[in-house]
């Protein structure tokens, strides 16, 4: 498929592009042909018709100056004297000169009578009675009479004037005897291959202008007679065409009608020839009686030979220009083709549901319609791809969804039956909930009546309280007295220490008033014996004296220290009573706050008996939309059941998605 | 409550039994052993010396009245007091002795030392009375002692009394001060 595609694209394109080139190129190369061909006609008919002439005029000028020249010779004293003298032998050097300078071929001389007086060429001295002129050659008897009759120079017609003998003409003129007539005439020969060569090219076909003339090489000129008979040399014909060969008399009458002219027509070969041709006008220039006709013709293939070769290089161009048509129409074709083939091989495999696919940029900078399109071909299929990729995805989550979808449904009916058994037990519990708002009510009549008796119960806790803060009052006072006399208690016992002080210092003086006396004593020797032991009593007396005040300081310390005991804790007492103060006052607050919340609680339980009774309105009204959401529910698990017969569907649909786009490869 | 009265009885009587020990005077002078020498103990800081009474002319009380100390003077001389219209200078023997805790306490007493050429008081933180020693329980002093101490000290005691030499004192140069 992908071949014949790029064979047809590629084909028609490359066709479409040698027709683009071929068509111009043949038809200018066509019209070049035929308008060159033409003028090129045009020019060789042209040059022909102008050779034609030059040659007419050198057949014309050559005829006359030969004419001339012998009528010049007849003239002479010479000729006159050798007739009368018979010195034929004497004038031969002469003829011989004019037959050298002039191409006569044979100089001949015959009398009045017609007889043979002498022949140049073969010096022969003919008995003028003895040859009879008619055997000789009628066309020279001819000569003879019309010049005879005429008494005029003239000329015959080119003739074979023997057997076997060349082509040729002959000019008679008059010889005057001295008395003025005429005794003899002459007769000069000349070959017809001196015209032949007279007209022939072959001298320019050296010279360098004769190659620039187109058919030069092939181009001829030759001279027919009124009889149509060739009278010079023809290379087609061959020297022995002359007066055999009979050229068209149809194209030649019209010379012979003094009509010149140009025709194309086709030569005894069967060869396509040009042809000019013209009278050349003899009978008017040396008044003969007859006239030739010159022809000059040219090979139509050797005329227009440059132009078969423009023709050839023509082709030859146009087979190269084609061929670099092919190769830039193949290249050309290639980038646009190719581009395409790739595209449209891209295209099917999409058609084919392959999106992978991607177009290979030879050239990514390639800015044209084409670049343009295999880019957004590119970026489309890509844009498509990922669309693809995401419908896949999205096929994908929707089936996933519609399971969910379906899963949900399930347990929505799940629910929905669930949810009509909830409203049946719902329905029964605000059954309960109005027989239980009924006993709340009654129950919140009894607390109304008990926070009453609450009320009067921390009236009396009031009272109570203040009663007690008045003893704590009391206890107060008391806890004061008492912190005064323990104070008091605390002087009497500092001035007991004074006392104590006083008698342990009298302790401390007897001490050393008995160590005086001890020392007195043994100073008295024997007689203190006595008095030393006094004063060891006194000692002794002030030791004890001595312990004793310790013992009552030591007392009186614990004492002391009992007082600061029993003044910090009269301090702590007061500081007690206060707290209990506080403490009552704060009781007789709560108390009194206790009595407020009790009316409240009163109050409240009246609101929530009013309560009750709107709550037992708002269970019926509860009541009545359990019913109506009873009877939604039933509505919804129908719905339910319907939901689950689309999703059903649905899933079919997303399945057949899926199938479809997994088809695709991405 | 028979049962803590007799407890109460218990204690009473305990405590009746530890007077009665403390009261009770043990009689040192009963068996006399060579010669005896009778002192008078104090106290200074925390040692309890004793000197004979040989030289001793009374003991005085200082009370509030501290010596009217003598500008000019070495340390261990506290001053002058007026002792019945006679002025006599005291001397601080720890200060003396160089012993430690020389202010601690207040020395109540001042002991007169007298012989015929010399006069001067000595201060004591406390004074315990006289007593009599056997000469032959009076040890030499304590070879451990030495410095000034063991110029002034005749001998220690079993009970630890140190006994210091008077007459030493008393005529000691250093005591003579000259102004």
């Amino acid at each position: 498929m992908f071949r014949s595609i790029t064979k047809s694209i590629m084909a028609k394109l490359i066709i479409q592009f040698f027709l683009v080139g071929i068509i111009p190129l043949i038809g200018m190369g066509a019209l070049t042909y035929y308008l060159s061909k033409d003028a090129m006609k045009a020019e060789v008919f042209q040059n022909i018709a102008s050779i034609n002439t030059i040659k007419k005029v050198q057949v014309i000028e050559f005829v006359k100056d030969r004419m001339e020249n012998l009528t010049l010779l007849s003239r002479t004293q010479q000729i006159r004297d050798m007739i009368t003298n018979q010195t034929y032998q004497e004038m031969n050097p002469i003829f011989e000169y004019y037959m050298k300078v002039f191409g006569y071929s044979d100089i001949i001389l015959l009398n009045e009578s017609g007889q043979t007086l002498y022949s140049a060429a073969v010096k022969k001295e003919y008995d003028p009675f003895s040859e009879d002129l008619t055997k000789t050659t009628s066309a020279i008897k001819g000569l003879w009479d019309k010049v005879i009759s005429s008494e005029a120079p003239m000329m015959t017609d080119i003739v074979r004037y023997q057997k076997n003998a060349e082509p040729a003409f002959f000019m008679g003129a008059p010889v005057y005897a001295d008395t003025g007539e005429v005794f003899a005439v002459l007769i000069c020969q000349i070959n017809a291959a001196r015209i032949s060569s007279l007209i022939a090219d072959t001298a320019d076909k050296k010279t360098f202008a004769a190659n620039m003339i187109p058919g030069r090489s092939n181009r001829e000129t030759y001279i027919i007679g009124s009889d149509s008979l060739l009278r010079t040399k023809s290379a087609r014909s061959g020297n022995d065409a002359v007066l055999k060969e009979r050229m068209d008399p149809g194209t030649f009458s019209l010379a012979l009608a003094h009509i010149s002219g140009t025709e194309k027509n086709i030569d005894s070969q069967g060869e396509k020839i040009l042809s000019a041709y013209s009278l050349v006008g003899l009978q008017n220039t040396i008044k003969t009686d007859f006239d030739w006709t010159i022809v000059t013709i040219v090979n139509e293939k050797e005329a227009f030979a440059l132009l078969e070769k423009l023709k050839i290089n023509t082709f030859v161009g146009m087979g190269l220009f084609l061929i670099l048509v092919g190769i830039v129409g193949t290249f050309q074709s290639r980038m646009i083709a190719k581009p395409i083939n790739e595209l449209s091989y891209r295209i099917i495999q999409l058609n084919d549901g392959d999106f992978t696919a991607e177009v290979p940029l030879s050239d990514p900078t390639r800015n044209d319609e084409i670049g343009m399109l295999l880019r957004t071909f590119n970026d489309g299929s890509k844009k498509f791809r990922h669309q693809m990729k995401s419908l896949l995805d999205s096929t994908n989550l929707l089936i996933e969804s519609i399971t969910r979808i379906s899963t949900t449904a399930s347990q929505l009916a799940t629910s929905a039956s669930e949810t009509s058994s909830s409203i049946s037990e719902v329905t029964t519990t605000v059954e309960e909930v109005k027989q239980t708002s009924q006993i709340a009510s009654e129950k919140a009549e009894y607390v109304a009546q008990s926070s009453d008796s609450t009320a009067r119960i921390s009236n009396a806790g009031k009272l109570s309280t203040e009663n007690t803060m008045l003893g704590i009052e009391r206890i107060k006072d008391e806890m004061n007295a008492i912190a005064e006399s323990t104070v008091q208690l605390s002087a009497q016992t500092k001035s007991i220490e004074d006392i104590i002080n006083t008698v342990s210092d009298i302790a401390d003086q007897s001490n050393i008033l008995s160590v005086n006396a001890a020392i007195e004593a043994a100073k008295a020797g024997e007689h203190g014996k006595g008095f030393s032991v006094v004063a060891q009593e006194v000692k002794s007396l002030s030791t004890q004296s001595k312990e004793a005040t310790n013992q009552v300081r030591e007392i009186l310390n614990d004492i002391q220290k009992a007082t600061s005991t029993a003044v910090m804790a009269t301090e702590r007492g007061t500081k007690t009573v206060a707290q209990a103060i506080e403490l009552s006052e704060q009781a007789g607050d709560a108390i009194d706050r206790l009595s407020n919340r009790v009316t409240e609680s009163s109050e409240a339980a009246m609101q929530i008996t009013a309560s009750n009774q709107q709550q037992l309105s708002g269970m019926d009204q509860l009541s009545q939309a359990m019913e109506s959401i009873n009877d939604a529910t039933q509505q919804n698990l129908e719905g339910v059941k319907q939901l689950e017969d689309a999703i059903k569907s649905l899933e079919a649909m997303a399945q057949t998605l899926k199938a479809i786009t997994a088809s695709y490869k991405i | 409550m028979n049962e803590e009265k007799q407890a109460a009885g218990g204690i009473a009587e305990k405590i009746l039994k530890t007077r009665a020990d403390q009261l009770a005077r043990t009689n040192h002078s009963q068996k006399p052993r060579g010669k005896q020498i009778t002192v008078l103990e104090f106290r200074l800081a925390h040692e309890i010396y004793a000197i004979e009474l040989t030289h001793i002319r009374t003991v005085h009380p200082l009370k509030e009245k501290k010596p009217t100390h003598i500008p000019g003077t070495p340390g261990f001389i506290k001053g002058i007091i007026n002792l019945r219209g006679e002025i006599i200078s005291v001397v601080d023997l720890k200060h003396f002795f160089n012993l430690l805790d020389q202010d601690s306490g207040h020395s109540s007493q001042v002991i007169i030392l007298s012989s015929k050429d010399m006069e001067f008081g000595i201060l004591s933180d406390a004074i315990h009375g006289v007593t009599e020693f056997q000469t032959a329980d009076i040890h030499d002093s304590l070879p451990t002692l030495a410095g000034v101490q063991l110029e002034y000290i005749k001998g220690v005691t079993a009970n630890g009394v140190v006994i210091l030499d008077d007459e030493k004192l008393l005529n000691d140069k250093k005591m003579i001060i000259s102004l």
